[in-house]
């Protein structure tokens, strides 16, 4: 993807942490993240559900509840921090500055609502147009993402269009107002393969028209491998291993990741071997394991006698001397690289 | 788990020569709608007119876009909607008008899965009254009582028999996904739908629950329909795949057919849109792009359903429907043009 690198990436975040609370105690849904996306590039978040992946977007568009949450760290959109802004603040710059796509656009677009006044409505908070000029602007943003006959489109209503042309009328609300972040939250994840394609391939077209940083939330690697530049996997509401897709993918170093590349059911290779699922569940994040989250499930956590894994929580480290890979594993680099290259060999297959 | 009885083997075989286990023709169902400018009456052509057979022992995968009609398909394979023409044989019987009591006794032998694993179970039951339920609604007592039974399929899908009195809300997705299986179960069917039983589970736990089922194919001798959107997942699990596409099969073969030398152009294009983890950086090479979307099943294209899509289509794909024929692949493929490798 085409990239003009300004130095300072778009979006910064530091440390970011995000505590619920509840009446069974206090969920750590984000507990310590950092990441940064450039202009122009997209970064992909894989984790399961109850990784905390969704917290953090939510979180930075200010759509989380206020007053059960505790947010604390840095982001910085633009040079804002929207940890530390007044809410005021943070409204304002949704929708110019950042802007959403959601995983379900039946439950995210309003059913009593034209799609048309539903753009209109972004389109005007900030920009001071009468409402046949913004109609004007939802037509051309309707056109832009593939809705054909947008003209007619535009006075319909949600249930009047198919998934596939639901998510393309939710991306065009999203970017209606140029938004330099754009978040995707799961966006194909509810529609069939050759639909998320066309959608895919529209999120790179206009990523590469506006110059947008985009954060890509995700649980299929497919999709990561075919959108991404950089890659945060995250597990127990932190994250556990950070690079470009080349890095995490093709040599990854996290068992977490590991399991994640074995469990994927493949399209070439031998199907009649069973799977190599992650045994276990995901853990609650109202109680997450001691020392690193991962160790009930992971087949190579060295727990008995000094074995660290249960013990002392890993830091994200660097791999291999490479700077912008880390990983927060306490297995050493020699067995890390060994395994990894056996799970790509089995990938590959 | 133990291993198949060696002796189980030869009797295995027996009946595989009884030939197949389900053999459904001409199969079709037309829901009534009101619709256009008049709110004329008109039919959605959920699906219409399938045939293919499931062989004893055999997993089949039924895949297709949201929309072709395969989990209509499955629900009337178990009866659960009524066909609005065609026929399905289970076992020797024919089963497409079964009413009442000898439609309650089929279901001992013939179960479903259901997709969703938070709406398919009642959260006012526990475990054991769920996976019980099927025994008494048969009035069928076990040997050993009904506890027993379910302790005992608890065990077999891999979960605590000692939960037995819990309630759904307690158990995680992948875990209220075997509490199915293991109701699904209860009565020994020799058959299962499976709808789209792992789409709402996490990646991990969709592995877990694919083993289970693979494990208790192997071991139970079942058969299975299989129907998910995912290719993976059904490359993974089933012997033989069938292809949808608005209400019609238009290819079905075995693995190697349909994956590594698919001959329709759908299955071809179906295949190519699937992201592919171990390709990084050849982001659109050799990839074929569907424009639109599915046509509506109310008013299906005429000819061959896919040709508004297909870049092979030709004036005769417009006025002539193929008929499912072999192919040079050895799989069955309706396209006046299929692949050739």
């Amino acid at each position: 993807m085409s990239t003009v690198t300004t130095g300072t990436p778009y979006l910064e975040v530091e440390d970011l942490k995000v505590h619920f609370k509840t009446e069974d105690g206090i969920v750590k849904a984000v507990d310590g993240v950092s990441f940064s996306v450039e202009r122009g590039k997209t970064l992909g978040i894989v984790g399961e559900s109850g990784s905390g992946k969704s917290v953090t977007s939510l979180t930075l568009l200010g759509l989380h509840n206020m007053r059960a949450t505790t947010v604390t760290g840095r982001a910085s959109v633009g040079g804002t921090d929207v940890v530390a802004a007044p809410h005021s603040t943070v409204q304002k710059m949704r929708g110019k500055d950042m802007a959403m796509i959601f995983q379900d656009p039946l439950t995210a677009l309003h059913p009593y609502y034209s799609i048309g006044r539903q753009i209109v409505e972004a389109y005007r908070i900030h920009h001071k147009v009468s409402k046949e000029v913004a109609l004007k602007r939802a037509v051309e943003m309707l056109d832009r993402v593939g809705i054909p006959e947008p003209q007619r489109r535009v006075k319909q209503y949600p249930h009047e269009f198919s998934g596939g042309m639901r998510q393309r009328a939710m991306i065009a609300m999203a970017l209606v107002n140029d938004p330099d972040l754009i978040i995707a939250d799961e966006p194909t994840t509810a529609l069939d393969v050759t639909v998320q394609a066309q959608i895919l391939d529209l999120l790179g077209d206009l990523q590469k028209e506006f110059n947008s940083a985009i954060i890509m939330i995700t649980h299929d690697l497919g999709v990561i491998t075919q959108i991404a530049d950089d890659v945060l996997v995250m597990y127990g509401g932190r994250a556990v291993e950070k690079g470009t897709v080349e890095q995490v993918l093709r040599k990854p170093h996290h068992p977490y990741t590991w399991g994640l590349l074995n469990s994927v059911p493949s399209l070439h290779g031998d199907a009649s071997e069973d799977l190599k699922p992650i045994p276990g569940n995901p853990p609650s994040l109202l109680n997450v394991p001691s020392g690193c989250a991962f160790h009930p499930r992971c087949a190579h956590a060295m727990l008995g006698g000094d074995g660290p894994c249960a013990k002392i929580r890993p830091e994200l480290e660097v791999v291999q001397g490479l700077k912008n890979h880390t990983v927060a594993c306490h297995l050493s680099e020699a067995v890390r690289a060994t395994i990894s290259d056996e799970v790509i060999e089995k990938v590959d297959a | 788990m133990t291993q198949t009885d060696a002796a189980a083997i030869p009797e295995q075989r027996a009946a595989d020569a009884r030939g197949p286990i389900m053999k459904v023709s001409k199969l079709t169902k037309h829901f009534p709608v009101r619709a256009g400018l008049l709110a004329t009456k008109q039919n959605v052509r959920a699906v219409d007119g399938l045939e293919f057979e499931v062989g004893r022992g055999e997993a089949l995968g039924l895949v297709g876009e949201s929309g072709c009609g395969k989990t209509t398909t499955g629900r009337m394979l178990v009866r659960l909607l009524k066909p609005t023409a065609g026929e399905i044989v289970f076992d020797g019987k024919d089963i497409t008008h079964l009413k009442g009591g000898s439609l309650r006794s089929l279901r001992q032998e013939l179960q479903i899965i259901f997709q969703d694993p938070y709406s398919s179970l009642n959260p006012r039951h526990t475990v054991g009254a769920i996976v019980g339920m099927p025994l008494k609604v048969n009035k069928i007592n076990p040997p050993g009582g009904v506890k027993k039974r379910v302790q005992e399929l608890l065990e077999l899908v891999g979960l605590n028999p000692e939960h037995y009195n819990r309630f759904p809300h307690e158990f995680s997705g992948g875990q209220r996904q075997r509490i199915g299986i293991a109701r699904a179960l209860a009565l020994n069917p020799k058959m299962i739908i499976a709808d789209e039983p792992v789409s709402a589970l996490d990646v991990s736990i969709q592995a877990q629950v694919i083993n289970l089922l693979r494990e208790l194919q192997r071991e139970l001798d079942l058969s299975f329909v299989f129907i998910a959107h995912d290719l993976s997942v059904v490359r993974h699990f089933c012997d033989r795949i069938a292809v949808m596409y608005l209400g019609k099969i238009v290819e079905v073969g075995d693995r190697v057919q349909i994956y590594e030398k698919p001959s329709h152009p759908y299955t071809k294009a179906l295949l190519s849109a699937v992201p592919d983890v171990s390709k990084i950086g050849d982001k659109a090479t050799g990839r074929i792009r569907l424009e639109g979307d599915v046509p509506t099943p109310i008013n299906p294209p005429s000819g061959c359903r896919f040709r508004t899509r297909c870049w092979k289509a030709t004036e005769k794909c417009a006025t002539e429907e193929p008929p499912l024929v072999t192919t040079s692949t050895g799989a069955t493929a309706a396209c006046h043009y299929p692949e050739t490798y």
